[in-house]
């Protein structure tokens, strides 16, 4: 009896996961899935009642409706777009996608709007030309074309020189954070697409200035999986008939884009035209790896330290709190314990955040770019000291009151009785605790990259979308790994090491 | 030596100790005994001020020690106790349990005797030839503080016969061992009074004659001791004075022929007549 529900069980669970799988997979082909970008208005973005709208999504919307298909809107992230459109689980990037410099990469649609790389800076910075941004602070988009402009293989020999006086170029995931380092001070400039950039000088108001002078002419286009030339066929068909019947130019004149319109102009098609010519990919395996692991190695060094640097400050800094929160004044009590509630009621991704930008935004303090690092240090200080803190109390709390009352009866000093006794016990009590936080923080280094700060796995995703490639990632797995199983069999010793009394 | 007068002990609502009388002189070995829950412990543990007495005095060496402004660490060194659970350190060897409390409290000593000294140096700077104070005489250094108590250390282990665990770590030690051992390093203190709170209760049967044994030794030593303790027979035996404690307060006290041969409170003769 015990052994058939046992069996039963098991064909239940198995039935289960099968129906997992067969309703994950893609049967039904009269979705039609576009993968975009949702903070990037006006293109694609949520708006006001959540709703993901934008010029690209309303297009997709009219070649679905006259196409019979239903239109699944897929938010991506902008680092994984090559892996979301090689594995199928989007049909086609569409998305203020930049043709030049990929043309080689995806089987593309015609160009249907031209925009240009223009740089935003804050109106009184005193900025005007290209030029005076030699020295500054500038800020694009990880893997955007305003990146490519500067530091692609296809930019221009003049912006790699200007590139390189650059004080430092920087990549964010969001024009959110853009702006608000620019807003900062953190950051001088930010370079982006036109369309964008008249989108968030409307959106923002005064304050901001875009320069006269361009850094790139691009365009864009609809992205499908390379050789998926049959469904790019039909997605074609459907705009040229838009075109034809005005409701392409309809479209844009709703979304203010009329005059970045380029569908059905000379000179759109290149690309269009380009999709026989496959990529020769036989660089040597060993050649790529130890190519990624170089790139990579500053974002080791990057995890590492902040690794070191948050153990350093927060473990004895738990202490402090620890003793705050068991101090015989109710009121003082009260205040770690606020602390505590949320510094562990919060997610760390906002307390960086708030460590990051609060200053500006709260006290109107200029921040410089290092403080990028401090903030992350600080951050992760505080949040990490709270959980030590209360390892530390649970630790204390459970030594044998015996123990104190035989350090008073031999009339031991509060500090004796602290140093001597009670603070030995706690750190064998608290060795395994504290190694699974330990062992949490490795993770947690990763996001570091709320604020731009480039550690080990934003890199990762960073060259994994430079290289279109999932080595990266994996590299970096086994880095967070290798990582984890050192600082265990470091604290095994560590608990070793106290095993010389029970 | 001690005076307890008129001692009580409340938690909250709760009143522990109802007005306790009694006089401890030196040499005295008293017993005190009583049902569970009446107080027994609460009265010892006040008596070295791990509880505040909620009123009454303690005078000792004609000190109230139940004032909440003197420095009750002056006269606990004073005060040994040993506990039920034995409380050794775990994290400290053998030795090291016994010699901690008096290196640390002679150290503490040298260190005042120093400083002393440094004023003294300070101030005849300012002072008249004729005038200036001689520094006080300091004797010994911390090295030989540590090499005496060591010293003094292994002598009470080879007392007790445990010298050859002197560099074990308590947790590898029978529980008699460790209670043996507990009660030598309240007396590396020197006290004048040991307080012994139900000493052999969490011990095996066959363990309890060897602390007793020990105890012993002390009373004949005329160490001044206060037992709380279930075993009647070492009271018979060894006390001069036997206390009982109900409900807060001491209902007779006596010596143990007539405590144990004509008890008079009915309380007593009932619960003798359950123990016995
Ligand atoms: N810290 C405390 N807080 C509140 N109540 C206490 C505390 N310590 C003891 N009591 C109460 O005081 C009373 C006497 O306790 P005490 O430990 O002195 O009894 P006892 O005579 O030693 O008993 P036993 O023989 O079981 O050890 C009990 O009712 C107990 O609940
Ligand atoms: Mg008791």
């Amino acid at each position: 009896m015990k052994r058939m529900s046992k069996v039963l069980v098991l064909l239940l669970a198995m039935s289960l996961i099968m129906g997992c799988f067969v309703s994950c997979k893609k049967e039904d082909t009269d979705e039609f899935t576009v993968g975009f970008d949702a903070e990037f208005p006006p293109y694609g973005y949520k708006d006001d009642n959540g709703e993901y709208v934008g010029f690209d999504l309303s297009l997709a919307e009219e070649v679905c409706k006259r196409n019979g298909w239903t239109l699944k809107k897929q938010p991506i992230d902008w680092d994984s777009k090559d892996m979301e459109l090689k594995s199928g689980t989007i049909d086609c990037i569409w998305n203020g996608f930049t043709i030049n410099g990929r043309e080689s990469l995806y089987t593309w649609s015609k160009a249907y709007v031209d925009n240009s790389q223009v740089v935003i800076v804050k109106d009184n910075s005193g900025i005007e030309t290209l030029q005076d941004l030699k020295g500054k602070v500038v800020i694009v988009q990880t893997d955007s074309s305003a990146l490519a402009a500067f530091t692609g293989d296809g930019a221009t020999d003049e912006n790699k020189a200007l590139c390189k006086e650059f004080k430092e170029l920087q990549q964010v995931a969001d024009y959110n954070s853009a702006f608000m380092s620019l807003e900062a001070g953190i950051a001088d400039a930010v370079c982006m697409d036109m369309g964008v950039a008249n989108y968030q000088l409307e959106q923002r108001g005064n304050g901001f200035k875009m320069l006269k002078e361009r850094v790139a002419t691009e365009q864009y286009g609809i992205g499908f999986k390379r050789g998926n030339t049959e469904l790019r066929d039909k997605v074609q068909e459907t705009l040229d008939e838009m075109l034809k019947d005005g409701t392409f130019a309809k479209i844009a004149a709703d979304w203010g884009l009329s005059d970045s319109v380029c569908l059905g102009k000379e000179g759109t098609d290149s690309a269009y035209l380009n999709d026989v010519t496959t990529k020769n990919d036989s660089e040597p395996f060993i050649d790529k790896f130890l190519d990624v692991v170089g790139k990579l190695s500053e974002g080791m060094v990057a995890s590492l330290s902040i690794f070191v640097l948050t153990l350093v400050f927060s473990l004895p800094l738990g202490l402090v709190i620890c003793a705050i929160r068991m101090s015989k004044l109710k009121a003082v009590q009260w205040v770690a314990k606020i602390y505590i509630s949320i510094m562990r009621g919060t997610p760390l991704m906002l307390q960086l955040l708030m460590v990051f930008f609060g200053p500006y935004y709260l006290f109107d303090i200029a921040l410089s770019s290092e403080y990028r690092f401090y903030a992350v240090i600080i951050a992760f200080s505080l949040n990490y000291a709270a959980y030590f803190a209360e390892i530390y109390r649970a630790g204390i709390e459970g030594i044998p009151v015996g123990q104190y009352e035989a350090a008073n009866v031999l009339g031991y000093s509060r500090m004796q009785r602290y140093w001597k006794i009670l603070f030995p016990q706690m750190v064998k009590r608290v060795i395994p605790p504290v190694t699974n936080e330990v062992i949490t923080l490795v993770k947690d280094t990763s996001l570091a990259f709320a604020i731009a700060y480039t550690e080990m796995f934003t890199l990762a995703k960073q060259v994994a979308a430079a290289k279109a490639s999932i080595l990266p990632l994996f590299i970096a797995g086994v880095f967070y790994y290798v990582f984890n199983f050192v600082v265990a069999l470091v604290m095994e010793r560590v608990e070793k090491k106290f095993q010389y009394y029970r | 030596m001690i005076d307890v007068i008129n001692l009580e002990k409340h938690f909250g609502d709760n009143k522990v100790l109802n007005g306790i009388n009694v006089t401890i002189e030196k040499g005295d070995i008293m017993v005190v005994i009583g049902p569970s829950g009446s107080g027994k412990s609460t009265f010892l543990r006040c008596l070295n001020c791990m509880e505040d007495p909620t009123g009454g005095q303690i005078i000792f060496h004609g000190v109230d020690i139940a004032d909440m402004k003197v420095d009750i660490n002056v006269h606990r060194r004073n005060m040994g106790m040993v506990f039920q659970h034995f409380n050794l350190f775990n994290n400290k060897t053998v030795i090291e349990n016994i010699m901690l409390a008096p290196v640390h409290l002679q150290c503490k000593d040298l260190k005042k005797a120093k400083r002393h000294n440094r004023i003294i140096k300070f101030t005849n700077l300012f002072r008249g030839k004729d005038k200036k104070k001689a520094p006080v005489e300091i004797t010994t250094t911390k090295a030989e503080i540590v090499k005496n108590a060591r010293i003094k250390a292994e002598e009470l282990l080879q007392r007790i016969g445990l010298l050859d665990k002197a560099d074990v770590y308590p947790s590898t030690l029978s529980g008699g061992q460790k209670q043996r051992v507990a009660i030598v390093r309240s007396l590396a203190m020197n006290p004048e009074v040991i307080l012994f709170d139900e000493p052999t209760s969490a011990l095996d049967p066959e363990m309890v004659g060897e602390v007793l044994d020990l105890m012993k030794a002390l009373a004949n030593e005329g160490m001044t001791m206060i037992i709380v303790t279930h075993e009647m027979g070492f009271a018979r035996e060894v006390a001069n004075k036997v206390l009982f404690i109900d409900d807060g307060q001491i209902l007779e006290c006596a010596p143990p022929e007539e405590f144990f041969g004509n008890p008079k409170n009915p309380r007593l003769k009932e619960f003798l007549s359950k123990v016995l």
